[in-house]
């Protein structure tokens, strides 16, 4: 460390924690006020159907029943991407997934509102369904929005090409490839969406609502509500995870408030699981087509990727994703040849949009499973190669992404040592494995959304007679700690304890803007916005403490709620010495500080996509022990090194890290989004299998600290990069283990029992199969 | 939020005067045990009924002593039972891998063994049902598994404690209208997935009851299934012997969770009593035993390979008994 800090880098219980597991925090679902009503949702039960007609009269009819809306109540489109805006409140001429929705009721409860829905009439015309990408990348009958590429239901095509990706490949030792193929899978977070409206006396409209992105929420709501944005306040309430889950604007969000503003009373709308399922917007599911080019050292000389991905019915960030599918894919190895082909397709099924690792998982997977392949073919150890790939600290992408600090050679050195790699690999009995990945994420987009000059987070400080510092944001706390991150910097910089600051993020009427937790941007932004305002108010109180002791205002230090002089150890006031000083004939002292990411990348088209003011590394071992008789995987033991830039808060980046693995392996180990014809068939947490503590394995947390020249006190993101090189690492361990390598996930036990059956019959014995073919 | 449609509860003080509210119940009644399957099915909206008779404040069916076990007891009452485990050590790891310790906590024995039969294609919600298709259990006209079948349901059998008690010789006591009887736990299930079993509506489980001399059987309960806690079995096999130095004296085996009721498989048992437990009768009986089963596309994993399990269960099931160290590798450490 080259700075010393009081408050960075300790281990900080997050401020909000304690009223949330006191259970004092106000979730969506815990939002009450007097005379509200209840909601529920009329969903389709068809894939692809024409609206013929909806009869909302026995409905409307039943007592208790205030109020029923369709989509003719509020037809204008919405989503969270302004260049595809294909979603409305309420279907108006067509369904196009099983859970589509097509009415909303308000009634006096619950019960009667789900009466009253299945008292609607919904006469439909079916259309031609569509569950696969193979049928969506050609023209088709009936595409499922008007605005696809050349009649078919094709949303998004990227294609780029760097360098010469065929010389690459003729010029090359070994060119492995693979074709993987990846089953969707949803974030599984533990509270379900549930919002209430509230019509204000003012003629205003409040909506409180668990979201990650109130800036997205607001401007799409004010769209579809057809009122100015003044006239309408998001209200975020804590947050029961999110995990990208809830970092669209939603159906359910604008149908709860038109019923809000039809009936003039508050009403209140909570999810069951099965909506949260319908409602979906995890991981895409799709096929990743990889080959990389090596020369005979091992070293990458080209990257040729193509990725398919089933975006669902609609379009929520996939063009985003269908880019990140390719371009992150630059790190964290030198990538001198590129070209990837990137396809996003509609289909007749819940819509996928992002989560954790957005873009970046699946198509890791593919590329790291190919460098073990490699790595086999060259005899060369797979954190050897590795090591002679990765990009340097402070350079380019061949695709101008600007990398500045990058901690990837201790995130290698460090797993592999506190792994004891070199004594296990290839050490190991038939069964057991060993296996590594690295990962690589953006730390926030440098691009917003909206094409826009404002900031991409502000952040205002307020202090006054009682020294308590009162700091607006509208970052979302989501339970990443983006309040503590502030809280921190605040506190880092003025020298105070940390329960000096109390942090006001959630009402967009006093919030200054921020765009939200997604892309993992909260940390740098915010983190930075809050030190940038704290830096103001410490110039103010670096003054008054001149003027009451006639030292250089620049000569002050702050700690221990005390400013010291430190040319003159004997001069020091007290913190609130200075804030009475500073208050005199001035009243409550006002900061603001804002981040807005440099200009940078290159000028080719999409050259946005992935762009980064900073991004994250990692490496992962995962050691697993596969049962011969049976093919289940115990991942047994798992270590994570992350270079987050500086951890602001260790115990907040370990939490971070620790989750990650978590859900890392339960993509690679168990969990699916099964469907029917388009119908999901597992949505409920007994048939959709988050892993167990029991599947967990022993998890080691090493944090690398490559102090980020523009990240706040160093840091960088550690709340989505984790994941990535989670899942490559359990499926190089399984091939290690049994030579089994799999080219899907979930990695099925069937299949690897299938495998293991399949060395006995063709074979004196497993030991022998496994020396001659796969070490 | 999922709502529990609307009931009469009743909380009777009596196994007659839970009797007498269901024969008055004409327009149909469940029985609620700890609720954890039950109200789950109600909230779904499977096959409900507009009265429910809460049974947990009737004494008589919380006793347990000497290898009697009331119906209403909860699984975690059993489980903090030395005596009974002590007797009896197989259900230690029976119940240990049981749904989970909330679960347990409220779930109860005869729920367990009444515990409904589960499908893909049945436990869904009305919402889901209308969207996939209704089947043969929940008011459609025929099986979704077994395409065509229009009088029998192929759901499955998801209970962990009954084959337990079957292979351990144990005994049922069900009071009805007509008094009390007394049968054979591995008499009690009848083959099909909407029936279930023998018991009549209005009858219910007084206790399970284990002979004394099981107390000398070694028996051993496989269970597979992907997650060690919260999961259904996938497939299990319970086993029991009583051996004779090598020698198996008496055998009995059950193969769980691969059909609608758990599998008596008598015939298999009796072909080997009389052998030596070597590994080539522990293969021939594993063989035997995977020959037999005949899951269906019911649950999460293949049908092939869950019949494969059922010759791994039943190889590690009597391994455990001969007193071999047995490690499921699930759990990474040793049994």
């Amino acid at each position: 460390m080259t700075q010393e800090f009081t408050v960075v880098g300790s281990r900080q219980p997050l401020v909000d924690s304690w009223k949330k597991v006191t259970g004092q925090a106000v979730y969506g679902d815990d939002v009450r006020f007097p005379n509200t009503l209840y909601a529920r949702l009329l969903r389709s039960t068809l894939p692809h159907a024409k609206i013929l007609r909806i009869d909302a009269s026995r409905a409307e009819a039943l007592p208790g029943v205030r109020a029923v809306v369709t989509g003719a109540d509020a037809p204008a489109k919405f989503g969270v991407l302004p260049i595809s805006q294909d979603e409305e409140a309420l279907a108006t001429d067509k369904v196009r997934y099983v859970g589509d929705c097509v009415a909303a009721v308000a009634a006096d409860d619950e019960a009667t509102a789900a009466k009253a829905i299945e008292m609607i009439e919904v006469v439909y015309e079916k259309l031609p369904e569509y569950f696969t990408t193979d049928e969506g990348l050609v023209p088709v009958e009936e595409p499922i929005h008007e605005w696809t590429v050349d009649g078919s239901n094709t949303q998004k095509r990227v294609d780029q090409h760097f360098g010469d990706m065929d010389k690459a490949i003729a010029d090359a030792a070994v060119a492995p490839s693979g074709f993987f193929k990846f089953i969707g899978v949803g974030h599984a977070f533990t509270e379900p969406h549930a919002v209430t409206a509230v019509p204000e006396s003012d003629g205003r409209l409040s909506l409180y609502t668990p979201t990650q992105v109130p800036h997205y929420v607001h401007r799409a709501l004010a769209r579809v509500m057809d009122m100015p944005m003044h006239r309408v306040r998001i209200f975020r309430t804590a947050v029961g995870g999110g995990f990208g889950g809830k970092s669209d604007p939603f159906p359910h969000e604008m149908a709860t408030c038109l019923l809000a503003r039809k009936v003039q009373r508050p009403v209140r709308l909570t999810f069951d699981r099965e909506e949260i399922f319908l409602t979906n917007r995890g991981r895409h599911p799709g096929t990743v087509d990889v080959q990389i080019a090596f020369d005979k050292d091992g070293k990458i000389l080209g990257l040729d990727t193509t990725a398919i991905i089933d975006g669902g019915a609609f379009a929520s960030f996939g063009v985003v994703t269908t880019y990140y599918n390719g371009v992150l894919s630059q790190g964290p190895y030198k990538i001198p040849n590129f070209r990837y082909s990137g396809r996003r397709v509609y289909t007749n099924k819940a819509p996928c949009g992002a989560m954790r690792g957005h873009g970046a998982v699946n198509s890791r997977y593919g590329i790291e499973s190919v460098i073990d392949m490699a790595c086999e073919e060259l005899a060369i150890d797979p954190i050897e190669l590795r090591l002679k790939n990765v990009l340097e600290p402070y350079s380019k992408t061949t695709n101008e992404f600007r990398i500045t600090s990058n901690g990837i050679v201790e995130c290698l050195e460090r797993v592999r040592d506190e792994t004891d790699w070199i004594s296990k690999k290839g050490h190991l009995p038939f069964g057991k494995g060993i296996g590594v990945s690295c990962g690589f994420f953006i730390s926030g987009s440098a691009l917003p959304i909206h094409k826009t000059r404002t900031p991409q987070s502000t952040v205002h400080l307020q202090i006054d007679v009682d020294g308590g510092i009162t700091a607006h944001s509208q970052g979302a706390e989501i339970g990443q700690g983006s309040d503590t991150v502030i809280a921190i910097a605040v506190a880092e910089v003025l020298g105070v304890p940390m329960d000096f600051v109390r942090v006001r993020s959630a009402d967009s009427d006093t919030a200054p803007l921020d765009l939200g937790a997604y892309s993992s941007r909260g940390c740098f932004m915010i983190g930075n916005a809050a030190r940038e305002a704290a830096l103001v108010i410490r110039e103010k109180l670096s003054r008054a403490a001149g003027r009451l002791t006639g030292a250089d205002p620049n000569d002050f230090t702050f700690a221990d709620a005390t400013l010291n002089c430190a040319s003159d150890p004997s001069t020091h006031v007290s913190y609130f010495e200075a804030l009475t000083e500073a208050l005199a004939d001035n009243g409550a002292l006002i900061a603001k500080g804002w981040y807005q990411s440099p200009r940078m990348g290159g000028t080719f088209k999409g050259a946005g996509a992935g762009l980064a003011p900073a991004y994250s590394f990692n490496a992962c071992v995962a050691e697993v022990d596969v049962d011969l008789e049976t093919g289940l995987i115990k991942c047994t033991a798992m270590a994570l090194a992350h270079d987050c830039g500086r951890a602001l808060n260790r115990l907040a980046v370990e939490g971070q890290i620790e989750g990650c693995m978590h859900m890392g392996l339960g993509q690679a180990l168990l969990e699916e989004m099964r469907y029917d014809r388009g119908r999901i068939t597992n949505p409920n947490l007994l048939d959709y299998k988050v892993l167990s503590p029991f599947e967990t394995p022993a998890m080691k947390v090493i944090i690398v600290e490559s102090e980020d020249k523009e990240g706040p006190f160093g840091a960088k993101e550690a709340g989505e990069g984790p994941l990535i090189p989670v899942l490559p690492a359990l499926g190089n361990a399984v091939y290690n283990a049994v030579g089994y390598r799999s080219m899907e996930l979930p990695i099925r036990p069937e299949k690897v029992f299938d495998h293991i059956r399949r060395l006995r019959k063709t074979d004196a014995g497993l030991t022998k199969t496994w020396e001659q073919n796969v070490r | 939020m999922m709502i529990l449609p609307e009931f009469e509860l009743a909380r009777p003080r009596s196994v007659d005067e839970a009797i007498g509210v269901a024969r008055a119940a004409t327009d149909g009644f469940d029985y609620l045990g700890g609720g954890t399957d039950l109200l789950c099915n109600y909230k779904w909206g499977l096959n409900t009924n507009p009265t429910v008779i809460s049974l947990r404040h009737i004494g008589e069916l919380q006793r347990m002593a000497d290898g009697s076990v009331g119906g209403g007891v909860t699984l975690a009452a059993i489980e903090k039972d030395a005596d009974f485990l002590h007797d009896f050590p197989v259900f230690r790891r029976t119940l240990d891998r049981l749904a989970s310790p909330l679960i347990r906590q409220t779930g109860t024995l005869a729920g367990n063994i009444l515990v409904d039969t589960r499908c893909i294609w049945l436990n869904q919600s009305l919402f889901a049902r209308k969207a996939l298709g209704k089947c043969l259990k929940a008011d459609g006209p025929e099986c979704r598994v077994v395409k065509g079948s229009i009088d029998r349901c192929y759901a499955n059998y998801s209970g962990d404690m009954a084959p337990v008690f079957m292979v351990l010789g144990g005994t049922m006591r069900l009071a009805g209208p007509d008094g009390e009887r007394t049968l054979l736990l591995r008499d009690f299930f009848a083959l099909d997935g909407i029936r279930r079993n023998v018991k009549q509506k209005e009858e219910i489980i007084v206790s399970l009851d284990l002979p004394s001399d099981a107390k000398t059987l070694r028996a051993s309960y496989q269970k597979f299934r992907v997650r060690e806690a919260w999961d259904f079995p996938e497939l299990a096999v319970a086993a029991s012997a009583r051996m004779d130095g090598d020698r198996i004296e008496e055998l009995s085996l059950v193969a769980n969770a691969v059909a609608s009721i758990p599998l008596w498989m008598d015939e298999i048992a009796a072909k080997y009593r009389g052998e030596t437990l070597s590994d080539a009768t522990i293969d021939a009986i594993a063989e035997d035993m995977r020959k037999a089963a005949k899951p269906v596309k019911a649950t999460l994993l293949p049908p092939g390979y869950r019949k494969a399990m059922v010759g791994v269960m039943t190889a590690r099931a009597l391994r455990e008994i001969r007193g071999d160290v047995v490690t499921e590798k699930q759990s990474g450490e040793a049994a």
